[in-house]
């Protein structure tokens, strides 16, 4: 993502070049057509198991649902792939977003599967940064559902977000004493559907951070992350600051 | 659930995908809906059994229409507008059910006024209550229009 080099130039950053035409053409492919296929085939699979389960064997059954679970998670991996064009091609509009409200909303989306948990959430008063809000909300979202995700196994899970200003950016941290991960790998984090954790252990089929590296990149930001294994980890996102001039709102 | 009071209603289900289509018919058994559900597979065959040509001369006016978005030929959004836009074909309910959630078409299905806009579910078990859901309320909650002449 370029700045904007003034109020009229905006709308620059949203000319759809040939890449983002393939990609919309890729997503529509994906939702319409291969989605609907593998969406097939798990019905079918429930309709057999259904109609014609006590014709099977055990062995034939537990085949069949097999087929479902793997249909379920080729529809997974849809949705994630899909998620990820959506935001790697959809028009930003950058503008200056209150990153404490947002973070707040964000949190409560993250975690709206995970309410009969005991988990602390501070949010201080956050700066404001530069950034399209669509954008920006779902990042937060993908850290902080990795954060709700990550510490299911702590008695209290305690998360955070917390901002570090400098003349350049705005560095905004997500940070949980969760599962946390070998650094070792860290270079593979955002790598799309790479995981860091046995699906067994943390369900999940690794698209938000790959999301979450898209989205910094599309606004000329970084990712980056530091983790201990079982002591937690904390995401920093870098949004650039925009010339004083392209953001006089 | 309480017996419908309307007594068998058509169902005409626009739906290119012969699976989908199998989906939809085992839902309604599932659901133990007692209306006829008519399948056709693109929309020139949806259009010509509403207006009552060709081969379907004889085809009864549906109560409900489901439609499939993504139709070989003439689009679903097409076959959405001209129904809408033939007065005697613009009372009949339609239900847009697709796979697609994206926004775009959401919008652009109910600016072509489509009554209701369904994301299939993945799950066969989801559909059919969404099938059983819909008769319910399109056959025992509402107040349909009288059909035209």
């Amino acid at each position: 993502m370029k700045m904007p080099a003034d109020e009229s130039d905006v709308g620059a950053v949203a000319v759809p070049d040939r890449r983002d035409e393939d990609l919309k053409l890729l997503g529509s492919a994906l939702s319409h057509d291969l989605d609907g296929s593998v969406r097939g085939v798990k019905s079918l699979s429930t309709i057999i198991l259904n109609r014609f389960g006590a014709q099977l064997d055990d062995e034939g059954r537990a085949m069949m649902r097999l087929l479902g679970s793997e249909a379920e998670r080729a529809n997974r991996l849809l949705d994630g792939l899909t998620d990820w064009l959506t935001y790697a091609q959809q028009p930003l509009t950058p503008a200056w977003q209150d990153t404490s409200r947002i973070a707040r909303e964000a949190f409560g989306t993250a975690s709206a599967s995970a309410r009969e948990r005991k988990i602390e959430f501070e949010v201080p008063s956050l700066p404001r940064v530069w950034s399209d809000e669509l954008a920006l909300r779902k990042a937060l979202h993908e850290l902080l559902a990795n954060a709700v995700k990550f510490t299911a196994r702590q008695a209290t899970a305690h998360v955070t977000i917390a901002a570090q200003e400098s003349d350049g950016e705005i560095v905004l941290t997500v940070g949980d004493n969760g599962a946390g991960f070998e650094m070792e790998h860290s270079n593979q984090l955002y790598r799309l559907f790479r995981r860091m954790h046995r699906k067994q252990e943390f369900p999940g089929e690794g698209a938000g951070l790959a999301i979450v590296r898209e989205i910094m990149q599309r606004h000329g930001g970084r990712v980056w992350a530091d983790a201990r294994v079982d002591e937690g980890a904390t995401f920093y996102l870098a949004f650039p600051k925009p010339a004083e001039e392209d953001a006089a709102t | 659930m309480t017996l419908p009071i309307h007594g068998a209603v058509d169902i005409l289900l626009v739906e290119d995908s012969p699976t989908d289509a199998l989906i939809t018919r085992e839902a309604l058994t599932q659901a133990r809906v007692l209306n006829r559900l008519h399948h056709v597979e693109d929309g020139y065959e949806a259009l010509e059994f509403l207006r009552r040509q060709g081969a379907h001369a004889e085809a009864p006016r549906p109560g409900l229409i489901l439609l499939d978005l993504n139709l070989p030929k003439k689009s679903g959004l097409d076959v959405l507008t001209e129904i809408k836009s033939d007065p005697n074909l613009q009372t009949i309910p339609v239900v847009v059910l697709t796979t697609s959630r994206a926004t775009v078409e959401v919008d652009a299905a109910y600016r072509q006024h489509a009554n209701c806009f369904i994301t299939k579910p993945v799950e066969f078990e989801d559909m059919a209550r969404c099938i059983c859901a819909l008769e319910n309320f399109w056959f025992s909650i509402v107040t349909l229009p009288p059909p035209a002449k």
